[in-house]
C-alpha cells in the first residue's frame, strides 16, 4: 500500500509540471533513418531532451517527412508502427514503451480497491463498458513481491479506443541454459481461471483479459516464474527459465502444479527427474519408480518385488511407455532399482485414474517417461558414482540449434564384489545389470521435426549356483511431429519392443537345460491435434499393435542332458484402436475431457486351440474339440467401447471439484506363480478360452491451492470394479504349459480408497504428506470346487495395505546444503499363514489358511539424507553434487515376506527381508 | 561397504519362532495302495498346532475301501503304530477301481474319489557315482527308468537305506548294582559275562516327497535321477550300505497333489515367494464340502531295486564313527561309575584287577552296543 501510495504521488506530482505544452513547429524527413537517429534529429532540432531505453529504438527505421507540423504530429506519425508512446512534459519528451499516461486520473480511481474493479474478472464484465473505455492504470500495483520476480512487461500498444476486451498471447517457453522448448508447463493467471500448457515445441497460447495480468509457469524441474504481463493486444512473448538445478528450493515432486486444480484430469502426477535428487536414496540410486511409490495409490508389495500396483491394480496393468514405446519390465535386479536413466530422463508422467484415450491396452495406469531432447548449443553432461553403480549421460550436439543426441549409460560393478565374498553361496553368485539409451532429436525445419530412441537393458543374476537368470528390455521408436499450423499438429509414431529372458539350469543330471522366453510388441500410432475453437480442443488417432510371444522354449544343454527340446506355441495378437478426445471448455468454471477409444483385439493364428466342456473343470480330460488355426487366421475377438470421461468444475480461484469415469480394457495378462511380480513371469494373449480384463473406474476429487500455490492439498477417491482378472490355482506350473487355461482361474475384482495429499512447496521446508486409505479385494468363484479359492469369497489381494502414509520433506540451511527425510508406514501385506502342521510321506507338513487371510507386521522405515552443492563459482569443471543417505535410519527389520521350509523333517519357519539394518550411502553427482 | 550392502541385498533371511496365529483342526489321509499282496495300509491324523511336535493319530475310525467290482476290505486299528492295515492280504489290480471310506469317531464321514493303478514300471538300472554337491563330495544314487512301454510319466521314489555299524567296544558284560549303601554310598557291581556283539545293522527309511516326471524327457526315459546323496563323511559308509529303490508309477492327479505339497514345504525362494494355500487331495466329506479335509488316497503299482556298495569301492577314507568314543578306566566300584552306568549309558567293555584294585573299561553305549541306536538282528535279504 505504502508503494502505491507513493507512485501515485509520482505520478500526480508529473501532472503538475505538465503545464508547459511544448507546441514547436517542425519541419523534418528521415529516409531509411534508424529511429534512435531520428529521436536524436527531433531532440536536436526542439531542443527538448527525451528520455528513452535505447533498446526500445532498435531494428525501427523510418522514412518519412513532415512540413510545418507540432512535435506531437511528428511524434505521431515516427512512433506509429510501433509499441511506443510518448508523454510530452516541458522539455522533455518521455517515451514510454505500451503505456499511455493519461493526463487525468479516471473518476473512482481511488476507490478502486474496494471496487477492485481492475482484478476481478466478474465484476470486470459487468462494467465491460467502463473497462473496454477506462484506461488501464494497473501497472503500478503490479505488486512488489511479483515485480520481484521480473519486471512487467506490456504486450501490444494501448488504444484508448479498442473494443476489445481480451488479447491472445502466444509465445515460445524455452529452457535458459539448453534453448530446448519446454514442454507440459503449465501457465496460468494467479487469479484467475486461463490456464495453457505447452505443447512439444514448447508453444503456449493464452486469452487474457486486457490489462494487467499476473502469470505464473509451472513444471517441476524448473524454476517458477512469476510474469507480470500487462496486455493491450495479441502478442508473443517467449519466456526462457532456468532449471532448477541450483536452487534446491524445489518442490520434491509435484503434480501437475496449477493442474492440480485446473486440468480436468483427475490422478494425473508428474515427476521430474530432476527434482527428486534430494530424496534420500537407497544404494545411491536416483530412481524415479521409488520416488512414485511415495506418492498415494501407488503401492509395491515391498522391497524386492518389481511390480508396481496403482489404486488396487495388478502388477500388470500398468503401462510403461519410454518415449512411446513399451518397457515390459522398467526394473533392475527383482525391482531394486528401476531401469530408468535418470539423468537422461525428462519426465515421468503418471495416470492413476484418467488415462487419455490415446492410451490403452492396460486398466490401471499409464507411466509415460519422456526422455530429454539434447542440448543443441552445447555439450553437457551429468553423472554419479555410488557404491553399486556408475552412470554417465551426455547431451551432444549434432547440428548446432537443429538437432542433437542424448547418450545415456549406466551399470554395476555389483558383480566383482560378489565375488570376493567369503560366503559359499554369494561367492557363486552373479548380479549385475546395464541400461543404456540413445536418443537423437533434429528439428528438421520450423514444421517438422523428428524424434528416435533406442534403449536396451540386461540384467544377470542367479540366486542359486546352478542357474543364472537374465532378462532384458529392447526397445526403438521413431516419432515424426508435423505442424501444419498453430492450430493443428500431427505425430506419427512407430515403436518396437523386445522383452525377453531366460534361465539357464546346470546342475550335475541330465536336467540341464536353457530355457527362453520371448514378447515382442511393434505398433504404430498417427494423432492429431486439432484447436478448433476456445472451447474445443480435439485430438484424435488411430494405433495399431501387434504381439508376438514365444512363451518359452527349453532346449537341452550338454550332450548327456536328457532335456526334450521343447517350444510351446507362438502366440499372434492384433490390438487396434480408434479414439478422439475433446478437450471442452464448457464456460469459465466448467472444463471437461471426453474421450472415447474403441478398441479391437483379435488372436491370431497359427496356432491350435481347445475346447472345452461347460461346467466341467478344464483339464485335458474336459477337452471338447481340438481346432487348429492357419497363420494369421482370426481365433477369437474381443473389444469394445471405452470411456475416458473426466471433469473440472471451479468452485472458487483456487478450489475445484473433478471427476473421472474411466472404462479400460487389457488383452495382455502377465501370469506368475508367486505372490510378487518377478522377471520370469510369462506375458499371455488372450486367446480362445481367456477373456480380456477389464475394469470401470470412477474417481473424484476436490483440489485447493494456498497462498500461491504456496500449498496444494488434494483428496480423491474412487471405485474400481474389475472383471475376468487372471488368476491361477495353487501350484500351478505355467511354464511350458501347452494347457495354460487349465491352470488358470478368472475373477472380479474390486478396489476402492480414499487419497489425502498436502504438498508445501515453497519456504525452507517443501514436502509433501500423504495418506491413503485403500482395499483391493479379489473373488475367484467359479461354477465347481476347483475353480474356487476361499469358498469364493472376495479376500485381499497380496498388496491390500490398507493404511499407507508417507512424508518426503527436505530443509534446506542454505544455498550449498539441505537435509531430507522419507518415512513410510504402511499396513503389513496381507499372506496366508500356516494354521496346523502333520506328518505326511514321514514328514512334517504345513496346512495353510485360506489365501491372504493374515497379515504379515506392519512395514514404517525412515530415510534421511543430506545433499551438498559444489560451489556455485561460474567457471569450473563440472557442477557436482554429493549425496549422503541413510536408508532405514531405525534399522527396522521389515519383512518381505514370510515362508516355511522342511528342514530335517521338521517345519522352520523364516521371514525374508531387504534392508533390515540402517544403509548408508554416498553418491557423488556431477554435471558439466 | 558395499561388500555389505551386497550381503543384505541378497537378502536377510532368519529363521524365527513359528507361532499360531490360528489353528484348525484338519483331518489327514495318507494311503497309498499297491500292486503287491499285503497288508495294505491307511494313516490317519489329525493336525497338530505348529508349536507342538510329533503326529496326532486318528483314533477308532472305520475305515474300507470297496473295489468297483464289489470286494470290500476291511481296516483294523494296529495298536502300535495307530495305522489302520487291512485285516486281509489283498493287490491293486489293473482295471478296477478302488474307494476309500472313512468314518471317524466323531461321526462324520469321508470319501476319496476312485482311484485306478496304472501297469507297472521297472527300475532300469539302479546305480552310484561319486560327485561333488554345493561343494561338498559324496556318493550320490541314481535311477534310470527305461519305461519302454510307455506308460506311466509320473513316479514317486521311497527308499530304504540299510548299513552295518562295528561297534568300536562292543560290551562284554551286563551289569547288576547290588547292595547299594544309601549312607555310605558304597555297592557292589556284579558283572555277567555275555557274548559280544560287532555288527549291528540299521535301517531308515526316506523322508519326504521325492518325485520325477518324464514327460518333459526325450524317449519317456528317466536318466540320472539323483534318489539319496551321501557325503563321503557319513558313518554309515564305515562298513557295508544298502538301499533299496522303491518307484511308485503315479496317476497325474497324484503326482500333482505330491508335487505341490512338496513345493509349499520349500516354498522358500528367496525372494519371491510360490503361492501357498490350503490343498484339496482326492478325498471330501460327505456332509459338509466346505469341510477342510487332506490328504490323498492313491493306488499305484511299485518295483523296487536293491544295491550293496562299499566305501573302498570308491576309493574312500574311512569315515569317522558316528561318536567320538571317549573310553574310561575307572576305579570301582565309585559314585561317578554308577552315575556313567546309570544315567549316561556308558557300558563295560573290559575289566581287569590290578593290585587288588577293580579297573572298568567303560565307552558310551553308542560304541558299544548294538541295540541302543540299531538293530542286532541280521535283515533277511542282507548280502554281504
Amino acid at each position: 500500500m505504502k508503494a502505491k501510495l507513493l507512485v501515485i504521488l509520482f505520478l500526480l506530482l508529473s501532472f503538475y509540471q505538465m503545464a508547459g505544452q511544448n507546441d514547436q513547429i517542425i519541419s523534418i524527413s528521415f529516409h531509411n533513418t534508424p529511429l534512435k537517429e531520428a529521436i536524436l534529429q527531433l531532440e536536436e532540432q526542439t531542443k527538448t531532451t527525451f528520455f528513452f531505453k535505447e533498446t526500445w529504438l532498435n531494428n525501427q527505421i523510418i522514412t518519412k517527412s513532415f512540413n510545418q507540423q507540432n512535435l506531437r504530429h511528428v511524434l505521431d506519425g515516427i512512433l506509429e508502427n510501433t509499441t511506443i508512446n510518448y508523454f510530452i512534459k516541458g522539455e522533455s519528451v518521455i517515451l514510454l514503451n505500451n503505456t499511455i499516461v493519461y493526463p487525468e486520473l479516471p473518476p473512482g480511481y481511488f476507490y478502486n480497491d474496494e471496487l477492485g474493479w481492475q482484478t476481478d474478472r466478474a465484476s470486470q464484465k459487468a462494467e465491460e463498458n467502463q473497462a473496454r473505455s477506462a484506461p488501464i492504470f494497473q501497472e503500478q500495483f503490479a505488486s512488489p513481491a511479483a515485480a520481484q520476480k521480473r519486471s512487467i512487461i506490456t504486450i501490444g500498444k494501448q488504444n484508448p479506443n479498442s473494443q476489445k476486451t481480451s488479447f491472445t498471447l502466444s509465445g515460445y517457453i524455452t529452457n535458459q541454459v539448453t534453448s530446448e522448448p519446454i514442454q507440459n508447463l503449465s501457465l496460468s493467471i494467479i487469479n484467475g481461471s486461463k490456464y495453457t500448457i505447452t505443447d512439444e515445441n514448447g508453444y503456449y497460447s493464452i486469452e487474457l483479459p486486457q490489462g494487467i495480468n499476473k502469470l505464473e509457469t509451472n513444471l517441476m524441474g524448473f524454476r517458477k516464474i512469476y510474469q507480470t504481463v500487462i496486455i493491450y493486444g495479441n502478442g508473443t512473448f517467449n519466456f526462457e527459465i532456468a532449471e532448477n538445478v541450483e536452487a534446491l528450493e524445489e518442490v520434491v515432486v509435484e503434480s501437475n502444479r496449477d493442474a492440480n486444480v485446473k486440468a480436468a484430469t483427475v490422478g494425473a502426477v508428474v515427476i521430474n527427474s530432476e527434482s527428486i535428487k534430494t530424496i534420500p536414496l537407497v544404494l545411491g540410486e536416483r530412481d524415479l519408480l521409488k520416488v512414485a511409490t511415495t506418492l498415494p495409490g501407488i503401492k509395491t508389495v515391498g522391497e524386492g518385488s518389481s511390480g508396481l500396483n496403482v489404486r488396487g491394480g495388478r502388477a500388470d496393468q500398468n503401462l510403461f511407455i519410454l518415449d512411446d514405446a513399451v518397457v515390459f519390465n522398467p526394473v533392475h535386479f527383482l525391482g531394486l532399482f528401476s531401469a530408468i536413466n535418470p539423468f537422461t530422463t525428462q519426465n515421468l508422467e503418471i495416470y492413476k485414474a484418467s488415462i487419455p484415450a490415446e492410451f490403452g491396452g492396460r486398466l490401471s495406469s499409464v507411466f509415460d517417461i519422456e526422455t530429454k531432447s539434447g542440448n543443441t548449443e552445447k555439450l553437457s553432461g551429468e553423472g554419479s558414482i555410488g557404491p553399486i553403480t556408475a552412470n554417465l549421460a551426455l547431451e551432444i550436439p549434432v547440428v548446432v540449434n537443429k538437432s542433437s543426441l542424448v547418450a545415456g549409460v549406466r551399470a554395476t560393478y555389483a558383480d566383482y564384489i560378489l565375488r570376493s565374498l567369503d560366503d559359499e553361496q554369494l561367492k557363486n553368485s552373479e548380479a549385475s545389470f546395464y541400461d543404456a539409451i540413445l536418443k537423437y532429436s533434429h528439428d528438421v525445419n520450423e514444421k517438422n521435426s523428428v524424434a528416435a530412441t533406442l534403449y536396451y537393458s540386461k540384467d544377470k543374476f542367479s540366486i542359486t549356483s546352478d542357474s543364472l537368470f537374465g532378462y532384458s528390455n529392447r526397445l526403438a521408436s521413431v516419432k515424426w511431429s508435423h505442424t501444419f499450423s498453430q492450430k493443428s499438429r500431427a505425430t506419427l509414431i512407430f515403436g518396437s519392443t523386445q522383452y525377453k529372458y531366460d534361465i539357464a539350469y546346470e546342475a550335475d543330471a541330465n536336467t540341464n537345460f536353457d530355457f527362453r522366453y520371448v514378447l515382442n510388441d511393434n505398433q504404430f500410432k498417427l494423432n492429431l491435434d486439432n484447436k478448433l475453437n476456445d472451447q474445443h480442443k480435439l485430438s484424435y488417432g488411430l494405433s495399431s499393435k501387434l504381439y508376438v510371444t514365444d512363451p518359452g522354449t527349453v532346449k537341452p544343454v550338454g550332450d548327456s542332458s536328457e532335456v526334450e527340446e521343447k517350444s510351446v506355441q507362438r502366440e499372434k495378437g492384433l490390438e487396434s484402436a480408434l479414439y478422439a478426445t475433446d478437450l471442452f471448455n464448457v464456460s469459465d468454471k466448467l472444463l471437461l475431457d471426453i474421450g472415447l477409444r474403441y478398441s479391437f483385439y483379435a488372436a491370431l493364428g497359427k496356432s491350435t486351440q481347445k475346447v472345452y466342456e461347460e461346467g466341467e473343470p478344464k483339464s485335458e480330460n474336459s477337452v471338447k474339440e481340438i481346432r487348429n488355426y492357419t497363420n494369421n487366421e482370426i481365433i477369437k475377438t474381443y473389444g469394445g467401447l471405452e470411456y475416458r470421461i473426466s471433469g473440472r468444475y471451479l468452485l472458487g480461484n483456487d478450489l475445484s471439484l473433478k471427476a473421472g469415469f474411466n472404462r479400460t480394457i487389457q488383452y495382455l495378462h502377465l501370469l506368475t506363480t508367486n505372490t510378487t511380480q518377478s522377471p520370469t513371469d510369462i506375458w499371455k494373449l488372450s486367446d480362445l478360452n481367456i477373456a480380456p480384463q477389464r475394469a470401470d473406474n470412477f474417481s473424484v476429487g476436490l483440489f485447493k491451492n494456498y497462498g500461491e500455490n504456496d500449498f496444494e492439498i488434494s483428496i480423491e477417491s474412487y471405485y474400481k470394479k474389475m472383471n475376468d482378472l487372471l488368476d491361477y490355482k495353487i501350484g500351478a506350473q505355467l511354464i511350458l504349459n501347452d494347457n495354460l487355461e487349465t491352470e488358470l482361474l478368472q475373477g472380479e475384482g474390486k478396489a476402492y480408497g480414499v487419497e489425502l495429499l498436502v504438498k508445501k512447496n515453497k519456504g525452507r521446508l517443501v514436502g509433501y504428506v500423504g495418506y491413503t486409505y485403500s482395499r483391493a479385494l479379489i473373488k475367484l468363484d467359479g461354477e465347481i470346487e476347483e475353480e474356487q479359492v476361499n469358498n469364493g469369497d472376495y479376500f485381499s489381494a497380496n498388496f491390500d495395505k490398507p493404511h499407507d502414509f508417507s512424508f518426503v520433506g527436505n530443509y534446506r540451511f542454505n544455498k550449498r546444503i539441505s537435509a531430507s527425510v522419507n518415512v513410510t508406514y504402511q499396513t503389513g501385506r496381507p499372506i496366508t499363514y500356516p494354521i496346523g502342521k502333520f506328518v505326511f510321506a514321514n514328514e512334517d507338513q504345513v496346512v495353510y489358511s485360506d489365501r491372504n487371510k493374515y497379515r504379515i507386521p506392519d512395514y514404517y522405515r525412515l530415510d534421511i539424507g543430506m545433499n551438498i552443492e559444489g560451489n556455485h563459482k561460474k567457471k569450473k569443471l563440472a557442477h557436482s553434487f554429493v549425496n549422503i543417505s541413510v536408508y532405514n535410519v531405525l534399522g527396522r527389520n521389515n519383512p518381505y515376506s514370510v515362508f516355511f521350509v522342511n528342514k530335517n523333517g521338521g517345519i522352520k519357519a523364516y521371514q525374508t527381508s531387504i534392508f533390515s539394518i540402517p544403509i548408508p550411502t554416498i553418491t557423488y553427482n556431477f554435471k558439466f | 561397504m558395499s561388500y555389505l550392502i551386497l550381503l543384505l541385498l541378497v537378502g536377510c533371511t532368519e529363521p524365527f519362532p513359528i507361532q499360531d496365529i490360528a489353528f484348525e483342526d484338519i483331518l489327514i489321509v495318507e494311503s497309498t495302495i499297491t500292486n503287491e499282496r499285503k497288508h495294505q495300509l491307511v494313516k490317519l491324523s489329525r493336525t497338530i498346532s505348529l508349536e507342538s511336535f510329533g503326529q496326532k493319530i486318528e483314533d477308532n475310525a472305520t475305515v474300507k475301501i470297496k473295489s468297483d467290482n464289489g470286494v470290500i476290505f476291511n481296516f483294523t486299528q494296529d495298536t502300535e503304530s495307530g495305522n489302520y492295515i487291512s485285516d486281509e492280504e489283498f493287490q491293486a489290480e489293473q482295471n478296477v477301481s478302488y474307494t476309500l471310506y472313512i468314518n471317524t469317531s466323531d461321526g462324520n464321514s469321508y470319501t476319496s474319489k476312485p482311484v485306478q493303478i496304472k501297469a507297472a514300471v521297472p527300475i532300469t538300472r539302479l546305480y552310484t557315482e561319486l560327485i561333488s554337491e554345493n561343494g561338498k563330495q559324496g556318493i550320490e544314487v541314481f535311477v534310470d527308468t527305461d519305461n519302454a512301454n510307455g506308460n506311466g510319466q509320473y513316479f514317486r521314489y521311497e527308499y530304504e537305506e540299510t548299513y552295518k555299524v562295528q561297534l568300536p567296544n562292543p560290551k562284554t558284560f551286563d551289569w547288576e548294582i547290588v547292595n547299594y549303601n544309601n549312607f555310605t554310598r558304597t555297592y557292589q557291581l556284579e558283572l555277567t559275562q555275555i557274548d559280544q556283539e560287532f555288527i549291528c545293522y540299521s535301517s531308515v527309511g526316506s523322508q519326504g516327497i521325492l518325485q520325477a516326471s518324464s514327460s518333459n524327457l526325450s524317449e519317456n526315459k528317466i536318466r540320472r535321477f539323483p534318489v539319496r546323496f551321501i557325503d563321503t563323511e557319513d558313518p554309515i559308509l564305515r562298513e557295508r550300505y544298502s538301499i533299496l529303490v522303491k518307484q511308485y508309477v503315479q496317476s497325474l492327479e497324484a503326482y500333482s497333489f505330491f508335487a505341490i505339497l512338496e513345493n509349499l514345504g520349500n516354498a522358500g525362494s528367496l525372494l519371491s515367494p510360490g503361492q501357498p494355500g490350503y490343498v484339496t487331495g482326492n478325498i471330501s466329506s460327505d456332509a459338509n464340502t466346505e469341510e477342510k479335509v487332506l490328504g490323498f488316497f492313491e493306488a499305484s503299482s511299485v518295483s523296487s531295486q536293491r544295491i550293496y556298495f562299499n566305501y573302498n569301492d570308491f576309493g574312500l577314507e574311512l569315515p569317522p564313527y558316528f561318536v567320538e568314543c571317549e573310553v574310561e578306566v575307572v576305579e570301582g566300584p565309585t559314585e561317578s561309575l554308577k552315575r556313567k552306568l546309570e544315567f549316561e549309558g556308558f557300558q563295560i567293555f573290559f575289566y581287569e584287577e590290578i593290585d587288588l584294585k577293580a579297573f572298568y573299561h567303560i565307552a558310551q553305549s553308542e560304541c558299544s552296543e548294538c541295540t541302543s541306536f540299531s538293530s542286532n538282528i541280521k535283515p533277511d535279504f542282507w548280502e554281504d
